[in-house]
């Protein structure tokens, strides 16, 4: 009886190690791991205003990647710019070599961001984006770097300010007691 | 026809002394735990005032009771949406100071100070946060004050006299007060309950008790601003709000609640009224000075077998109408048309009835110093220390006639006897007096009987009822009164 049980134990083992080896090994070949990073050659091809619409959201990765606004900013596109998880991108081009930036948009080579990486295995992007990326990053070389976080905080310090008015007169009425204006008046009275 | 039962009240106010008596009953069986200080299920007001919690009939600031708006019963307080929106900030709420902050006394500081050059003292400590506070209001701080210039000359119902009336009213030897008793009313068309956005609140279908669910109840206190008698309380301990339970557990048991056993006065009646349901729409809808007299036509006569035949259908028990047979409430209500309803203007159609006090019994003194009865009682009435007006706007929804006729009776029924048993009046004069107030003598026999000799069983028909089954008996109820409100995990099992 326990043999059996020790038995059936150990091939159920063997089923889940099989289907992990099955499941990792489709992993690998999927083409989603490390995309083709776009030659230098082909970058010169690029759309630097098709790469503009592409960065700021204005229109989808193929492979439906989120668009790098969501972390980065460039020059002063953008009414609050763009995220500020990542490094501003304005002097990008100045910074990196043609194929470094190639190799950071595909996720593969010597160049591999650890947090672009997880972000974009499942939804790579194609090598004409890359190109359209990386022509809008140069033609954005040398604009100034705004920075407009102030903005920001500006904004949300104003709604705030403006919130705490708008219901501050709304509910004016609240918790206003009685009782001692009635004793106040009276007394104003003898004195 | 649907016809149901309600345990209803009568409070005399003529025969109320204001001792608080009843306020202390219900205190130590009900509300002196934590979070419950300030309330009072039952307080006693002297009018005219501002009462507790400070000018809670000023309904344009706590927006309580129901409006008529273009032929539609709508909640002051207000509608669906506004309840949703003003769900987690209620605008009308009364503040802790309109209430009072409860308070004690550092006592054992009287024992365990150490030896010193003064006497120590017991300082006063909120019950709320326990640091010393200045004591500055209480739930009766203007007791026996009706001529105070803080609370008596702010009493929301003075508000249509001009200031000399004011003063004429609130000269010596002109000034008048009563005291006023008040609990929950339990309403017919309760606006605690409609405002409940929890669905905690409930009419009890076989005597008409209003109670709120602890189980369900979400502390909104949506029933605190509705109730335009300001009778529910939230306790900030529970985080629930708890309102006057009419002592249910007593009225089960054969008992009359708390504050109306411990009367000293004796001014509070207990019993069972039958009404229509089907009318209560109606009867909210009518014009303000129709109020009262819609409300007594919805209370039936339990004497006229086409009612009783009626309310066996709808399922009433035989025993409940044998009560509503015998109901001291009925007779003043509805037989003798004495006692009347607490604004009946907030359309609430509270079950609470009161007989307006007499004042002064006697009005002309002479040099000699003993007194001497008006012969010509009714203009007695109109020259009276109470202005009619004042206890119209009370207990009429200002309409003077049913006040005047209530008084006239009253007035009748004294006379009737004071010809009898002191000879001051004669029988021609009283009779006179009963003519004037459209009764005959046994009815005069029967309002005083019942009004100053009424034994236990007459002033408390207590209709029979099935105790509350079910219920966890696995705490102490001293333990239970101690931790939190009624809240109980398991629901009530009930039945006749």
């Amino acid at each position: 009886m326990t043999n059996k049980k020790g038995k059936s134990k150990g091939s159920m083992t063997l089923f889940i190690v099989l289907l992990f080896a099955v499941v990792l090994s489709g992993c690998a070949s999927a083409p989603g791991k490390g995309a083709i990073p776009v030659s230098t050659k082909a970058i010169e091809a690029g759309d630097a205003e098709n790469g503009r619409k592409l960065f700021m959201g204005y229109a989808h990765f193929e492979n439906e990647g989120p668009p790098c606004m969501g972390c980065h900013s460039v020059g002063d596109n953008g009414l609050l710019g763009g995220g500020s998880m990542g490094p501003n991108l304005t002097d990008i081009s100045e910074r990196l070599t043609l194929d470094e930036m190639a190799f950071l948009l595909a996720n593969s080579g010597s160049e591999i961001s650890p947090v672009m990486q997880p972000i974009y295995t499942a939804h790579p992007l194609t090598v004409r984006e890359q190109a359209d990326l990386i022509a809008f990053m140069i033609s954005s070389e040398g604009q100034s770097e705004t920075d407009k976080e102030m903005i920001v905080v500006g904004i949300s310090l104003a709604g705030t300010v403006g919130a705490a008015i708008a219901l501050g007169f709304l509910y004016r009425g609240r918790l206003r007691g009685v009782r001692r204006p009635l004793v106040n008046e009276a007394q104003k009275e003898l004195l | 026809m649907k016809i149901r039962s309600q345990t209803a009240m009568v409070f005399h106010l003529d025969k109320c002394i204001g001792c608080h008596t009843c306020s202390i009953a219900c205190k130590n069986i009900w509300t002196d735990r934590q979070g419950a200080e300030y309330m009072w299920w039952n307080n006693v007001e002297t009018k005219p005032g501002t009462g507790f919690p400070t000018l809670w009939e000023d309904q344009e600031k706590y927006k309580g009771g129901w409006e008529l708006k273009n032929g539609k019963v709508e909640l002051k307080l207000q509608n669906r949406l506004q309840t949703f929106a003003n769900l987690f900030s209620n605008p009308a709420m009364p503040t802790m100071d309109d209430y009072y902050e409860p308070w004690t006394y550092k006592y054992g500081d009287l024992f365990n100070s150490p030896l010193g050059d003064d006497q120590p003292t017991a300082r006063p400590i909120s019950r709320i946060d326990g640091q010393p506070i200045d004591i500055e209001s209480g739930p009766n701080w203007d007791d026996d004050l009706g001529g105070s210039n803080v609370y008596a000359v702010n009493d929301p119902l003075l508000d249509d006299m001009s200031e000399e009336e004011k003063q004429r009213l609130f000269s010596i030897e002109q000034l008048f007060y009563f005291y006023m008793p008040r609990i929950c009313n339990h309403c017919l068309n309760a606006g605690c309950v409609a405002a409940c956005p929890s669905g905690a609140i409930y009419k009890r279908a076989e005597d008409g008790i209003v109670l709120i669910n602890q189980d369900k109840c979400r502390g909104w206190r949506m029933c605190v601003s509705a109730c335009p008698y300001k009778k529910t309380f939230y306790n900030w301990s529970t985080g629930k709000s708890e309102k006057c339970i009419l002592c249910y557990p007593r009225l089960e048991s054969g008992q009359a609640p708390a504050c109306f056993h411990s009367c000293v006065g004796r001014i509070r009646y207990l019993g069972v009224l039958l009404y229509d349901a089907d009318q209560i729409e109606a009867a909210v809808k009518v014009p303000d000075e129709q109020l009262v007299q819609r409300q007594r036509e919805m209370i039936l006569d339990p004497h006229d077998p086409k009612v009783v035949a009626a309310a066996k259908e709808s399922g009433i028990p035989d025993g409940v109408i044998t009560a509503a047979q015998r109901s001291p409430v009925y007779r003043y209500v509805k037989e003798w048309e004495l006692a009347l309803p607490l604004h009946p203007e907030y359309r609430t159609l509270p079950m609470l009835f009161y007989v307006p006090p007499l004042l002064p019994v006697l009005n002309a003194t002479q040099s000699s110093g003993t007194q001497l009865v008006e012969t010509d009682l009714f203009s007695s009435l109109e020259n009276a220390r109470v202005p009619v007006r004042y206890m119209s706007r009370t207990l009429a929804a200002g309409n003077d006639e049913l006040v005047i006729k209530s008084y006239q009776k009253m007035i009748a029924v004294r006379l009737y006897k004071r010809a009898q048993t002191v000879g001051d009046v004669t029988a021609e004069e009283a009779n006179a007096a009963l003519a004037k107030a459209g009764m005959g003598a046994e009815e005069a026999e029967a309002i005083y009987h019942l009004t100053s000799l009424p034994s236990y069983q007459e002033r408390f028909m207590i209709p029979p009822a099935s105790r509350e089954g079910d219920i966890e008996e696995t705490y102490d109820p001293q333990q239970r009164k101690a931790e939190a409100g009624f809240g109980r995990s398991q629901g009530a099992h009930r039945g006749l």
